[in-house]
C-alpha cells in the first residue's frame, strides 16, 4: 500500500516538475536566444504567462474539423510526452524503468509528434494540412540517426556481456565512455554531436521548424490551434525537451557528483541545461530554416553518415 | 531482473495522466463564438478548392533523392525476370554475408 501511495506521489511530483522545468527552460531559451540576436527578450516567466494567457482565452474549433480528434490529441500529446518521463531513469531512477526499455522510449516519442500530425488533419485547414505532412518528412527524417545513436550505446553494452542491454537503467550504470577505445570515444563524440541535431528535429527547432514555418504556412500544423488546446501543445514540446535531454543525459553524459540529492538534482539540471542551450538556443538562433528538400538529405545523409561512422569506431 | 514490456501498466499510466491533465485541461475556457467568421479556417487570400493531396507527403523525398530514383526508373525494364534476378542475387549476397 505504501508503495502504492509513494509511486503515485512520485507520479504527481514528475507531472507538475516536468511542466515546470519543460516552462522554466523554454523562458531561458528565448532569453538567451534574444541576447545572442541583441534583444532584451521575454522575462524568464513568460511561458508561464503564456499559459495561463492561453487558458482564458477562446479554444476556437474550425468549422469542418472533426472536433473530438481536434481536442483529443492536444491532451495525449501532452500525456505522451511526460509517460516517457517515468521510463527514463533521472539521477538513476525510474518509475517504470523495469516494465518498458530503450525501444519502447523511441516508440513513445513518436505519439506527440504523431498527435500534431492527427489534430492538424483534423482541422481542415489547407496550413495545417500542409504543416503536418512537412511534420511526417521531419520525423522520417530524425528517426533514422535517431535509432543508429540508440543503438551506439545498447552495442557497447553487449560488447562487455551485461544483462538487459536494452534496458535504460543498465545503460546508466555503465557509462558507455569507459566502456569502449579510444577510438570508439571519438565515435561516441561524433555521435554526441549528432544527438543535439536530433534534439532539434524532434522539438522542430530551427533549421527544422518547416511544419510550422510562421512566415510561409501561418504556423502550419498549429495554425488553427487556440486557447486551451493551444496550451496542450505548448507544455507539450515544453516536457518533450526535457524528456529528450533526459534521455541523452541517460545514454551519453551519465556522471553525476556523489553527493546529497540536492547537488545531484542541481548537476542534472545543468546537463539539461547545456543540452538545450546547444540543441536548441545555438542551433535555432545562427541557422535559418532548411528548404523541404534539402532537410532530408541532411538527415539521411550528412547526420546519418556521421552516426554510422560513430558506431562503427565503436566497434 | 529481466525487463519485459508491460502494456498494461503503460495503459493505467497512460489513463491516470490524462485525467490529471484533462482536469487541469477542464479549467481552461472552452466557450467561443460559434458559426461566426473565426470559425473559419485561416487562408489568406482565394480559399483553395480543393484540400491538398496527401501524395504531397513524399516530395521532399523525391526531390531529394532525384537522381536515385531516376537511376532506378532508367535501369528497371518492366520484366519480371529482373526483379526475379535482383531476388536471387540479393539473397545469395545475403546468405554469404551470413555465413562469414
Amino acid at each position: 500500500m505504501f508503495d502504492v501511495v509513494l509511486k503515485f506521489i512520485m507520479m504527481l511530483i514528475v507531472i507538475f516538475g516536468s511542466v515546470f522545468l519543460g516552462l522554466f527552460f523554454k523562458g531561458i531559451d528565448r532569453i538567451l536566444s534574444a541576447k545572442m540576436q541583441r534583444r532584451i527578450g521575454p522575462p524568464l516567466w513568460q511561458p508561464f504567462y503564456d499559459v495561463r494567457k492561453l487558458m482564458i482565452k477562446e479554444s476556437v474549433i474550425p468549422k469542418g474539423s472533426i472536433k473530438w480528434i481536434f481536442e483529443l490529441f492536444a491532451l495525449v500529446s501532452l500525456t505522451a510526452s511526460i509517460l516517457i518521463l517515468f521510463y527514463i531513469p533521472i539521477l538513476g531512477k525510474s518509475i517504470l524503468g523495469n516494465s518498458g526499455d530503450l525501444v519502447l522510449i523511441i516508440y513513445l516519442f513518436i505519439f506527440p509528434g504523431l498527435s500534431l500530425v492527427l489534430g492538424a488533419f483534423s482541422s481542415n485547414s489547407s496550413y495545417s494540412n500542409l504543416g503536418g505532412q512537412r511534420l511526417i518528412i521531419n520525423m522520417l527524417g530524425y528517426e533514422f540517426p535517431l535509432a543508429i545513436i540508440c543503438l551506439t550505446p545498447v552495442w557497447l553494452v553487449y560488447k562487455k556481456g551485461f544483462s538487459n542491454i536494452f534496458s535504460l537503467n543498465t545503460i546508466y550504470e555503465h557509462n558507455v565512455w569507459g566502456l569502449t577505445s579510444p577510438l570508439g570515444i571519438i565515435g561516441l563524440l561524433l555521435e554526441s554531436i549528432v544527438v543535439f541535431f536530433v534534439i532539434a528535429g524532434e522539438l522542430s527547432k530551427t533549421p527544422f521548424d518547416i511544419d510550422t514555418a510562421d512566415s510561409e504556412i501561418a504556423g502550419g500544423v498549429l495554425a488553427e490551434y487556440s486557447g486551451r488546446n493551444l496550451a496542450m501543445f505548448y507544455m507539450a514540446e515544453a516536457v518533450k525537451m526535457i524528456a529528450l535531454a533526459s534521455l541523452f543525459i541517460a545514454l551519453f553524459f551519465p556522471w553525476n557528483i556523489q553527493g546529497n540529492f540536492g547537488i545531484m538534482f542541481l548537476v542534472y539540471l545543468l546537463k539539461i541545461f547545456f543540452i538545450i542551450f546547444i540543441s536548441s538556443t545555438l542551433i535555432k538562433t545562427v541557422t535559418s530554416r532548411f528548404k523541404i528538400s534539402r532537410l532530408t538529405r541532411f538527415y539521411w545523409g550528412y547526420l546519418s553518415l556521421f552516426a554510422i561512422i560513430g558506431f562503427l569506431f565503436t566497434l | 531482473m529481466q525487463i519485459i514490456w508491460q502494456p498494461k501498466i503503460a495503459l493505467i499510466f497512460f489513463l491516470l495522466i490524462f485525467f490529471i491533465i484533462y482536469f487541469f485541461y477542464l479549467s481552461g475556457e472552452k466557450k467561443y463564438k460559434k458559426d461566426t467568421f473565426q470559425t473559419m479556417a485561416y487562408f489568406s487570400g482565394k480559399t483553395p478548392s480543393q484540400n491538398i493531396k496527401l501524395q504531397n507527403i513524399y516530395w521532399g523525398f523525391f526531390e531529394d533523392f532525384k537522381k536515385l530514383y531516376m537511376f532506378l526508373a532508367k535501369i528497371q525494364k518492366e520484366n519480371s525476370n529482373d526483379y526475379i534476378f535482383l531476388f536471387i542475387l540479393g539473397s545469395i549476397i545475403f546468405l554469404l554475408a551470413l555465413s562469414l
